[in-house]
């Protein structure tokens, strides 16, 4: 075999190696769906408890560190899907030749948005000083677009269940948003426990689609 | 793309790759896409290798069992909920491969990336 005919041979095995990049990735964005659906369902479960027993501001804290904790062991389980997904896309847009131009654009978009994530969550603390808890509303929005984003690396065409799990959770994010205009703490109350309840059916489902229709990646080639 | 319109460094670079990797152990075009299947998702039961190449248990255990003679690659015990399973991994030297070999087609491309 002669060296550019060996080089074809070099660009093709790749190609098929991230067209079946797709199976792994639609397997592994449902067990990402099914671990953050059950950490928000320990999230709803221990405010219901922890309100229960605790009240006031010793309730808020514990409740904030549990949210905390199951965030954290929610974020270690689940980080293999953000990894898996960069590495193909770096390969795939090798082999178009777009690397660098895409790296640069991917970049610049992230830390723009980051960066206005927090100047949202500071601006927020500040206007409402006795609610600090709503300084944590823009990063419901920046996961949104993280998710999107890592779902775009991912996949050359989103799958359903990516679309409807970025704008269940833009909803949710909205919901919260909401509540600050609520006139009492019940509806505030009532209002969270909807939105979360929503996200997490979603979510569920949104994990068991993928889990379910992962194989139809083998089929690609 | 014919030899004469390739650059002189991409055609040594490809034929470097090309005896690196026509060597006994890495010959097959399928132990190459096992190569970098692993690298891609740091590690693959032995099951989902079977996926991801469609091949036959007797042949993809033959291409395991010569990418592991030859150090690129080891396996090891994951615990999954069927209970436990063989995983395979890429060893620092198997990295080496799909790192050249991501040169090469960085090269092949034109060195833009």
């Amino acid at each position: 075999m002669n060296d550019p005919e060996y080089a074809g041979k070099l660009d093709e095995i790749a190609r098929i190696a991230v067209r079946r990049q797709y199976y792994i990735l639609r397997r592994s964005w449902g067990i990402y769906y099914a671990i953050w659906a059950s950490g928000f369902t320990f999230m709803l479960l221990a405010s219901m408890i922890v309100f229960t027993f605790v009240s006031g501001l010793k309730g808020y804290l514990i409740l904030l560190s549990l949210i905390f904790f199951i965030a954290l062991i929610s974020g270690y389980l689940s980080r293999r899907v953000f990894r898996i997904a960069v590495r193909t896309e770096d390969l795939r847009r090798m082999l178009d030749n777009e690397y660098l131009t895409w790296s640069r654009k991917y970049t610049v978009y992230y830390w723009i948005i980051f960066v206005l994530t927090l100047a949202s969550a500071a601006l927020l603390g500040y206007l409402m000083p006795r609610y600090s808890y709503y300084s944590a509303v823009p990063f419901l929005y920046f996961i949104s677009y993280y998710v999107y984003s890592h779902l775009r690396r991912s996949f050359e065409g989103i799958p359903p269940e990516g679309y409807v799990s970025v704008l269940s959770m833009l909803a949710f994010a909205i919901a919260i948003t909401s509540t600050m205009f609520a006139a009492s703490s019940y509806l505030r109350g009532m209002m969270t426990l909807i939105s979360l309840t929503g996200l997490i059916i979603s979510w569920f489902w949104c994990s068991i689609y993928a889990l379910y229709h992962a194989r139809e990646g083998l089929e690609i080639g | 793309m014919d030899d004469q319109g390739m650059r002189p460094d991409l055609n040594r670079e490809i034929a470097n790759l090309a005896r690196r990797l026509s060597d006994d152990a890495m010959k097959s075009s399928m132990r190459l896409l096992i190569i970098i299947s692993l690298y891609l998702n740091d590690r693959l039961s032995f099951s989902d290798l079977l996926d991801l190449t469609g091949l036959g248990k007797g042949s993809l255990a033959n291409h395991l069992n010569k990418l592991t003679e030859k150090g690129l690659i080891r396996s090891g015990f994951a615990f999954s909920l069927k209970g436990p399973i063989t995983v395979y991994s890429l060893t620092e030297e198997g990295k080496k491969v799909y790192t050249d070999y991501v040169d090469a087609i960085i090269k092949m491309k034109g060195g833009k990336n």
